[in-house]
């Protein structure tokens, strides 16, 4: 369980990069999490967060083409890797579970 | 169309200074998207604020590139090899070892010894943890002349503060008398301080035994300190002991003080209540008489001026509405009390500036005389290279070197300075004490045996290890290599500050021997004092009848020519001033010096009288009429001649029998100062000294004689005396001093200069060996040799004489300003100071220099 601890922001992070499938980099995930999550993140902790997932293997990432609009610099595109979708899904079944475990109850009178 | 706008080019290239090359193109990529969107939306100047602040947080430990850190695996085994090595040659070059830490070490020494006298008198009265809230309640006389301060308060004036001034914390005052204090069956003398109990709260002297709270729970209570105790009762414990002061007061002892620490203003031998002395309760209401210093404990040292303000209303209240405009009242802050009471802290960051200078100067040399070996070893240094030795390990190796020698010395500048610290103190009247027990003491001065060691060590190391492996294996220099313009300015200021020092200290001892030789126009030569104090006679009522007693039987020994006791002597003159004016004057009465002599006084003394007479004996009159000045209180007077002159006091009217030549009865530090004399008081307790002229070389039979007379009176206190000529030299221990500490520095200055000249002529000559060689081949003379290198020597301290005489004859000519009765700087004698420098230069030259000059021109020139 501790070996694939997962923080909420590199949570999020991966999720972005599912939604985003194929057009995952910086600014992208930056915006979409921004969208989704109404929280504003700067574009340096995106990017420590996303060098980090790959470093443990649940990203991987690949250089996109260079546009224009990027005064000529390449995009790194990046994609959940089987690892990492295996990892995302034992958090949510983890979530799960624990919420089916809470008696009905804890609910009441909140 | 024009091209899209950039991002700012300084954060561009500030991000790829530090980024990771890996990731700084997607980043760049990313942060120029989200750019162009800034420019559009918020406009370039937002935009470029962004960018920035967006690179900013970039800049962290996740992306800043990590840079290769590459130790050879060697690198720790070398740094011992480096110290092995430094160890060996120091070991091979005796002499040289031995002048350089020699040098630094006696430098280090120099510098210790100062900063501990210069930290132990610029921490005066600091030891008390609440030593910059306390301050001493003083008034100032405002005259027509300036403004004089006055230390000396009055009983009731503590508790009116407090009363009056809420802000007030507390209070205390106190006097110290010199006392007799009586066991069962021993007497001493000691210093009481008549205190109130606060004085043990407000300052902190820690308590060894008893309890600040408790002690002085009653009235007859004493503190007394751990020496005292000593002195009093030896081993037994004092707590309880009943002691008896001037044989009338008694306590019991109640609490035992830690010894005062030298540098508190405050010096006392026991404490006593000062309710328990028999006139408080008459002097408690009195606002007339003042005698005791009064201190106050505000809530912190910025509400002092506030409470300064509501003084002269203060002063209206008590002394009435006049008085404002010619008193003030003003508050010392305690930590002040060492520039008022106890000398000038001037001289001591003066001092702080030679120690500074001292250890520049001990640094230089050591560059000199290192730099000087280490040309001897360019033909290592080469070796070295060729072997493979790389650049940084030749500068570790030279640093290594001057690193151990620096530490060699601190470490035997520690031990000198504990080796001599006692002298110091014994010499000087110090108490200081090296602080060896304090790590934190050890861990700077550790740190600065391998700061200077590895600044020391710095130049040649980068000096010597530049040279090309060819350059070095010749053993060859250009000859203007080698920083001879920064050398030859050291050894300038070396001799600068060495010719200074002497200057000084030639020209403090002239000051001090014209001052103590100087005519003081009354005779100090065959004069016996013996202070008689309040305290010597148990009863006032035959006081007088007792002292004439004495006097005739002195006057009955042949060899006593004159007899007289008075309340001053001339060298010490207690603070005694009373307000006169001419009669009929209409200004406000002068503030003046006064004094009590008997009719004997002034021929006992030797003091010439100019017009009139001295005081006739047993004449009713002159007891209750008579004064005689001294000149400058006639000049004060602006009286011309002493006919029919009469002085007003107020109270009574004083007529002028006399004018006394102006005598020297302070130090020629000050201008004579008027002073009034008056025939002996009513009462013969203001007579403080019996005063005895004799004519005999037979000193001790005299002092047999004195000694039997005064047992005889049996006073109860034991036989004192000094000779007039000893006491006048006690009042130039200031300027005693200040000699002995210039003397000494003077001493290390010039040894330590000519260490530098000693390294600075080794390094020439080195660089001349070949020179000196054709020079000899060629037919040059020994002699020749000599004087050709002792020319530049010699022009470079003619130039440290051209810039020392002037500055030197300045700031002597300033310090002698000090004193009303002074030399002039002798330029002659500052000038002789030079040729005693160049002479001593020429020696530790000529040694060097006679030795490369009698070396066989074979040895220096054969590998050309």
């Amino acid at each position: 369980m501790k070996g694939t601890n997962l923080g909420e922001l590199q949570e999020l992070v991966m999720l972005t990069v599912g939604m985003l499938y194929d057009d995952a980099y910086g600014v992208s995930i930056k915006d979409e999490i921004e969208k989704q999550s109404g929280r504003r993140v700067t574009l340096s902790t995106i990017h420590a967060a996303l060098n980090r997932l790959e470093d443990k293997g649940y990203l991987n990432s690949r250089m996109g083409g260079a546009s224009e609009e990027r005064g000529g610099r390449p995009k790194r595109l990046f994609r959940v890797t089987a690892y990492g979708k295996q990892v995302l899904e034992e958090s949510r079944q983890m979530r799960n579970r624990m919420w089916d475990l809470i008696p009905r109850i804890a609910w009441r009178n909140i | 169309m024009q091209p899209p706008k950039q991002p700012p080019r300084h954060a561009q290239q500030f991000l790829r200074g530090f980024c990771d090359p890996d990731l700084v193109s997607e980043i760049e990529g990313d942060l120029y998207e989200m750019y162009r969107g800034w420019v559009l939306h918020k406009g370039c100047r937002k935009a470029d604020f962004l960018y920035w602040l967006h690179v900013l947080s970039f800049f962290r430990p996740y992306f800043i590139a990590k840079r290769k850190v590459t130790l050879h695996p060697n690198h720790s085994l070398m740094i011992k090899n480096y110290f092995f090595i430094a160890y060996r040659n120091l070991s091979k070059h005796k002499s040289f070892t031995l002048i350089n830490i020699s040098g630094l070490a006696i430098g280090v020494t120099a510098a210790l010894i100062i900063a501990l006298y210069a930290f132990n008198e610029l921490t005066y009265d600091r030891f008390h943890p609440l030593a910059d809230r306390i301050f001493m309640v003083y008034k100032e006389r405002i005259t027509p002349n300036g403004v004089q301060p006055t230390y000396d308060t009055w009983l009731p004036l503590t508790a009116r503060l407090e009363s009056e001034y809420p802000e007030i914390e507390m209070t205390a005052h106190s006097f110290v008398d010199n006392v007799r204090v009586s066991l069962d069956d021993k007497q001493f003398e000691a210093e009481a301080m008549f205190a109130d109990p606060e004085i043990l709260k407000m300052f902190n002297f820690p308590q060894v035994e008893g309890n600040v709270d408790h002690v002085f729970s009653s009235l007859n209570e004493a503190v007394i300190t751990e020496e005292t105790a000593q002195k009093f009762f030896g081993d037994e414990d004092p707590l309880g002991k009943t002691i008896t002061l001037d044989f009338a007061l008694q306590y019991t002892v109640s609490g035992v003080l830690a010894d005062i620490p030298q540098n508190s203003s405050l010096q006392f031998d026991l404490v006593v209540p000062i309710k328990s002395t028999p006139d408080y309760q008459e002097l408690s209401e009195n606002w007339g008489s003042s005698f005791l210093s009064s201190y106050v404990l505000l809530p912190d040292a910025s509400s002092a001026e506030r409470l300064e303000a509501k003084f002269p209303d203060f002063i209206a209240q008590v002394w009435g509405e006049d008085e404002p405009q010619k008193t003030n009242f003003k508050l010392l802050p305690l930590t002040d009390a060492y520039d008022t009471f106890v000398g000038d802290s001037h001289n001591i960051y003066v001092l702080l500036v030679i120690a500074i200078g001292i250890i520049l100067i001990a640094s230089v040399n050591f560059m000199n005389l290192s730099t000087a070996r280490s040309l001897e070893r360019m033909r290592e240094i080469g070796m070295r290279k060729t072997f493979g030795a790389r650049r940084s390990q030749l500068i570790y190796q030279f640093i290594s070197e001057a690193v151990l020698l620096c530490l060699a010395s601190v470490l035997i500048g520690i031990m000198l300075t504990m080796i001599i610290l006692p002298y110091f103190n014994q010499q000087f009247g110090t108490a200081l004490v090296f602080p060896l027990s304090d790590i934190r003491v050890l861990i700077l001065l550790i740190s600065f045996g391998l700061l200077l060691g590895f600044f020391s060590g710095s130049y040649p190391a980068f000096f010597l290890s530049r040279f090309k492996i060819i350059q070095s294996l010749r053993g060859k220099l250009r000859s203007k290599q080698g920083g001879i313009g920064l050398r030859n300015a050291l050894v300038v200021l070396q001799f600068t500050v060495s010719i200074f020092l002497i200057g000084s200290a030639l020209t403090v001892w002239q000051q001090l021997s014209f001052m103590q030789n100087a005519d003081m126009a009354f005779d100090k030569e065959n004069i016996i004092l013996m202070p008689l104090g309040l305290g010597s006679f148990e009863g006032s009522a035959q006081d007088s009848a007792r002292l004439e007693v004495f006097k005739t039987q002195l006057l009955a020994h042949p060899d006593i020519v004159s007899v007289s006791s008075s309340s001053h002597i001339p060298s010490d003159w207690a603070g005694w001033f009373t307000f006169v004016q001419p009669k009929g004057w209409e200004g406000d009465p002068m503030r003046m010096r006064y004094t009590f002599a008997d009719a004997a006084y002034f021929q006992t003394l030797g003091i010439e009288i100019q017009e009139g007479r001295m005081f006739h004996e047993d004449s009713q009159n002159d007891r209750n009429e008579a004064v005689i000045l001294n000149e400058a209180a006639m000049q004060a007077f602006g009286w011309e001649n002493i006919e029919n002159k009469v002085i007003d006091m107020g109270r009574s009217e004083y007529q002028l029998v006399g004018l006394a030549e102006d005598y020297h009865f302070e130090s020629l530090r000050n201008e004579v100062a008027p002073i009034l004399h008056f025939y002996r008081a009513p009462d013969n307790g203001v007579h403080n000294y019996v005063t005895a002229r004799i004519q005999t070389k037979d000193y001790r039979g005299m002092l047999n004689f004195l000694e039997a007379q005064w047992e005889a009176l049996n006073t109860g206190r034991p036989f004192d005396f000094s000779f007039m000529d000893e006491q006048v030299a006690r009042m130039y221990e200031a300027e005693d001093r200040l000699l002995g500490i210039v003397t000494a520095f003077s001493g290390v200055a010039i040894a330590i200069a000519c260490m530098g000249l000693l390294g600075l002529s080794q390094y020439t000559l080195q660089k001349r060996r070949k020179e000196i060689g054709i020079r000899k081949v060629l037919g040059a003379s020994v002699g020749k040799i000599l004087l050709m290198v002792g020319r530049d020597f010699t022009l470079l301290i003619l130039l440290s004489l051209l810039i020392a005489v002037p500055f030197t004859y300045w700031l002597l000519h300033e310090w002698l300003q000090d004193f009303a009765y002074r030399i002039e700087v002798n330029v002659l004698l500052l000038a002789g100071v030079g040729s005693v420098a160049l002479f001593i230069a020429w020696l530790t030259i000529s040694f060097q220099s006679i030795k490369a000059a009698q070396a066989n021109p074979v040895d220096s020139l054969r590998d050309e």
